[in-house]
């Protein structure tokens, strides 16, 4: 198919739109997730659709990818109604989903996994390798995403990855790509790649839609854009007619909260230092390589760095789930380099973990317990001889307290954690570590997949915990966040610090250059 | 060194260089030993210790249709304990070969229930698996007093006789059909090493049951059918990561289900060929946690139809020496070979530097050589805890780093990513 741009915007105008959803309503228990959504993408062209999370955006694409049945509405495919029951009628239909979190099999390779569940096979269900990864490399270099095809994918990169996931839609013969949240995983250089890929497919008369709530990612890729809040369309625009502002406004109903913090001039008390810190994994090589820090009081040291390199396992040999190997961690003038995580929980080391669910939350159980993990052996959760027994009256109305001053939006405190939302999950754990009033605190992601309202709550926590005097260091994967928070910001890579700067003097461009590696400290200076 | 050699080498050739140094170790012990037994390297030792692996070789691969699939199965014991009553039924009432088919059939049914209960209803694949395994011998009892007991020589425990499958001997090789018997000549010369390897092959050769050979063509078949054929990758998918299945339109349920079923099948085989090739009559508790061996076979075999056979041969061994080794000796020289074994884990563990693993290696190879040297003989107890003192061993040592399947044992729900 070659590059027609002109004729096929032209041709748009006149026939059916590529899908066209009319009405859609979507019901979960007790939340409406799509009230009444219509949707019309043309043809060829790239369609944003973004909202905050909550807003029903991903409800809508399951809904298009035959994952969840509509309650209501229709759809129209290229001018005719169809409706899906399982993703692969959607697939047989020529609809692709790039998913946010990849689903891709570790251990298995790239081809096996592209071509699961459309295998060429010869008889007796052998497959047959060899067209198979013929058909991939013609799929690749069409579209210009090059991976070897018989790699394993635990092998690849974040961004290989990625371009595996959207050939595995491409060799699918996919026409309608949707990409959810596409970027969340990726550096600023792995973005432009990805745009880049994106405008190919466009040019080879592909229809996309990009689902993201990056404003300026929006503007920067997008044909037309549809914004959602809270399960319905407000508006559709041409990114040209709008700002990032106007998006933001439209998104959220109201202005947009920004990481800004007030310059407080901090204590020079040192809440903790680290000195020469080395972790080894499993096959005795270093993960965490002679890192030594130190978080004056008052002051927000920032960590910046692609996933997977050491960033988890400093937090874990600062909390003492990880032994290291050397160094010392020295917290307000005492070593706790060899005390167990309860002393050191106990001697004022708040923790807000990256993942709420698995590590922050007992799902299942009521708030005022969730509210105690991690301080159930002090007051005023436990009490009696050598803290022996839980305080019930005490959790639950230390638990009321972190409900009112926290905002946690929840009818009382002893429904279970599951039913509240991750916003309310999250404002949870960052009121349980923040009355607690530690003196180290390590956030890990706080606002991981948090909606925008929660998000600004939980940083005004944690710059109020600053001015008081506490020590923070913070770990995320959202840049506006760490150039907006921290005091001071250090990059890790592979393990080591490679660089360390001034947020007021860096972009998050210029990050990410330190992040990959690309540039480093030592040749710029 | 000559390890990293042998890691140099392609898969059949590493085998094999594996098996020659295992053979070479048994001849050492024999000749350092003066002769007291000959029994390690014997012909009827290596038939029958092929004869023991198999029922844990078919447990194994049941195990690794069902793991591969990312179901656990536990069950496999209570699988085979069906395979074992179905296959004496069966094999009573219709001949060995339907017997068998029958005990596949048997096995399949606890199979099918495991599957319904872990990915029907989503049950945890551990509790499906202890029911089953309390089930089992239970349904087995039940049947046996509605229906053995009405049988000449049958009771609430145990079957009539039944008759076994044919037999198979080599020619030329093992002498079947009236051949020259190559290998017999060879183990006649008393030349070491090369006698005893042909004692050895001569054992494995001789009067093997077709329920062995086909039993052992499951290997290569079982690799087949999951890394070549389309069926195989979708019932990889589904333990490995059976969310990217389901959103490449794969039905996930349906491969779960059909492994377990097969996996159920399976240990019904191995069960049915304790009734049918080694016992001649279903008996209760015939089994001996063999299941659970299979298991074991399963993780040192690193979810791999190869390594399970492997691991198989290795727990047959022990079970066979323990037969015809009235005066203990074979056993005896059996714990020189364990502390041979176990100095060269010691070293393997220094060299990765796993020091706690060196330690516990060198402790047991030490005991074990202490013993060899102050004893003439080992009693009797020893001999019959052996098999499953090895099993606990390899384990220790071999199941830490590991692969298996990476939604092992997570209970998948459709349309829940």
């Amino acid at each position: 198919m070659g590059y027609q741009p002109h004729s096929l915007h032209i041709q748009g105008e006149d026939l059916a739109p590529a899908i066209e959803l009319v009405g859609i309503t979507k019901r979960f228990p007790g939340v409406l997730a799509n009230d009444n959504v219509n949707l019309t993408v043309e043809e060829g062209e790239i369609h944003a659709v973004c909202g905050e999370n909550g807003a029903g955006k991903s409800t809508l694409m399951k809904i298009l990818y035959g994952m969840q049945p509509a309650d209501q509405g229709t759809m129209n495919l290229f001018g005719e109604l169809r409706s899906f029951q399982s993703p692969n009628e959607a697939i047989e239909a020529g609809i692709g989903m790039v998913h946010q979190h990849f689903m891709l099999a570790n251990q298995l390779t790239v081809l096996e996994n592209v071509i699961l569940g459309a295998e060429p096979t010869q008889m007796g269900g052998l497959i047959d390798f060899d067209s198979a990864s013929e058909h991939l490399e013609e799929v690749g270099t069409a579209y210009g995403l090059t991976v070897d095809p018989f790699d394993l994918v635990e092998s690849l990169t974040v961004g290989e990855r990625q371009r595996v996931e959207i050939i595995k839609v491409l060799f699918r013969g996919a026409k309608i790509l949707i990409f959810d949240e596409p970027t969340a995983v990726l550096v600023p250089q792995e973005v432009e790649e990805l745009f880049r890929n994106m405008r190919e497919l466009k040019a080879n008369g592909a229809t996309i839609i990009f689902i993201d709530h990056k404003l300026e990612e929006v503007l920067e890729i997008a044909d037309t854009i549809t914004v959602l809040r809270q399960g319905k369309t407000v508006a559709t625009v041409k990114p040209s007619d709008v700002s990032a502002t106007d998006l933001a406004e439209l998104m959220v109903g109201s202005e947009l909260p920004k990481p800004q913090i007030t310059n407080v001039k901090f204590n020079e008390t040192i809440g903790i230092k680290m000195d020469n810190v080395t972790v080894l994994d499993e096959d005795e090589r270093p993960i965490v390589d002679d890192v030594s820090l130190e978080i004056r009081q008052g002051e927000i040291l920032g960590i910046a760095g692609v996933e997977g390199n050491g960033q988890h396992e400093l937090v874990g040999a600062i909390l003492g789930t990880q032994r290291m190997s050397t160094g010392s961690i020295v917290m307000m003038g005492e070593d706790i380099s060899n005390t167990s995580v309860r002393s050191r929980r106990e001697n004022g080391l708040g923790y807000i973990p990256q993942d709420r669910q698995e590590e922050g939350l007992l799902l299942t159980a009521p708030l005022w317990e969730n509210a105690a993990l991690g301080h159930q052996t002090v007051k005023p959760f436990s009490g009696g001889w050598n803290h022996w027994f839980i305080d019930r009256d005490g959790s639950r109305s230390q638990t009321e307290r972190i409900r009112s001053e926290f905002d946690v939006r929840t009818p009382n405190v002893e429904v279970s954690a599951h039913a509240l939302s991750g916003g309310n999950q999250q404002k949870l754990i960052v009121g349980r570590e923040v009355v607690s009033e530690p003196s180290v605190l390590v956030a890990s992601h706080p606002t991981r997949g948090i909606d925008v309202g929660a998000q600004a709550s939980v940083w005004e926590q944690i710059r109020q915990a600053r001015s008081q005097g506490l020590a923070t260091l913070l770990i995320s994967a959202d840049l506006d966040e760490l150039i907006g928070l921290s005091d001071r910001i250090v990059v890790m890579f592979r393990g080591r610090i490679v660089a360390q700067l001034d947020p007021s003097e860096i972009t998050p461009r210029s990050l990410g250059a330190y992040m990959t590696g690309a540039t480093n400290q030592e040749d710029s200076e | 060194m000559i390890l990293k050699q042998i890691r140099r080498l392609p898969t059949w050739a590493r085998w094999a260089s594996f098996a020659t140094l295992g053979i070479l170790v048994l001849t050492l012990v024999q000749e350092l030993g003066q002769n007291e037994t000959n029994h390690l390297t014997a012909m009827t030792t290596s038939q029958t210790a092929l004869k023991w692996s198999i029922p844990i070789l078919l447990a194994g691969l049941g195990g690794l249709f069902a793991e591969r699939a990312g179901i656990i199965n536990i069950g496999l014991e209570g699988m085979m304990i069906l395979g074992t009553w179905f296959g004496a039924w069966g094999a009573f009432n219709y001949g060995p070969y339907s017997g068998i088919l029958i005990g596949i059939i048997g096995g399949a049914i606890g199979g099918l229930i495991h599957a319904i209960a872990t990915v029907g209803f989503g049950v945890d694949h551990i509790i499906s698996g202890v029911a089953i395994n309390i089930l089992g011998p239970f349904a087995a009892r039940f049947l046996s007093s509605e229906i053995f007991t009405g049988y000449q020589g049958g009771s609430v425990t145990q079957s009539p006789r039944v008759e076994s499958v044919d037999k198979f001997t080599m020619p030329f090789l093992a002498g079947g059909y009236d051949t020259p018997n190559f290998l017999k000549w060879l183990g006649d010369k008393d030349i070491p090493i090369l006698s005893d390897t042909g004692n050895i092959f001569r054992g494995v050769l001789t009067q093997t049951s077709w329920a062995t050979i086909i039993a052992l063509l499951l290997v290569p078949l079982s690799a087949w059918l999951l890394w070549r054929t389309r069926f195989g990758l979708r019932v990889r998918i589904s333990g490995e990561d059976p969310w990217a299945g389901e959103s490449q339109g794969v039905n996930i349920y349906r491969y779960k289900f059909i492994a377990v079923m097969i996996s159920g099948g399976l240990a019904g085989f191995g069960g049915a060929f304790i009734t049918i090739e080694m016992s001649s009559i279903y008996q209760e508790g015939g089994t001996t946690g063999r299941g659970f061996i299979g298991l074991a076979a399963l993780i040192f075999g690193n979810w791999r139809p190869g390594g399970i056979l492997a691991a198989a041969l290795l727990f047959g061994y022990p079970y066979a020496l323990q037969f015809g080794d009235f005066d203990g000796f074979a056993s005896h020289a059996l714990l020189l070979v364990n502390a041979i074994a176990l100095f060269g884990v010691t070293i393997w563990a220094i060299r990765k530097s796993k020091h706690a693993d060196a330690v516990i290696a060198f402790v047991l190879a030490t005991l074990s050589a202490v013993w060899y040297f102050i004893a003439d003989t080992v009693p009797d107890w020893w001999v019959k805890i052996l098999p499953y003192v090895i099993v606990i061993v390899v384990l220790i040592f071999f199941a830490q780093r590991l692969r298996m399947p990476a939604a092992n044992g997570q209970i998948y729900r459709r349309g829940q990513t």
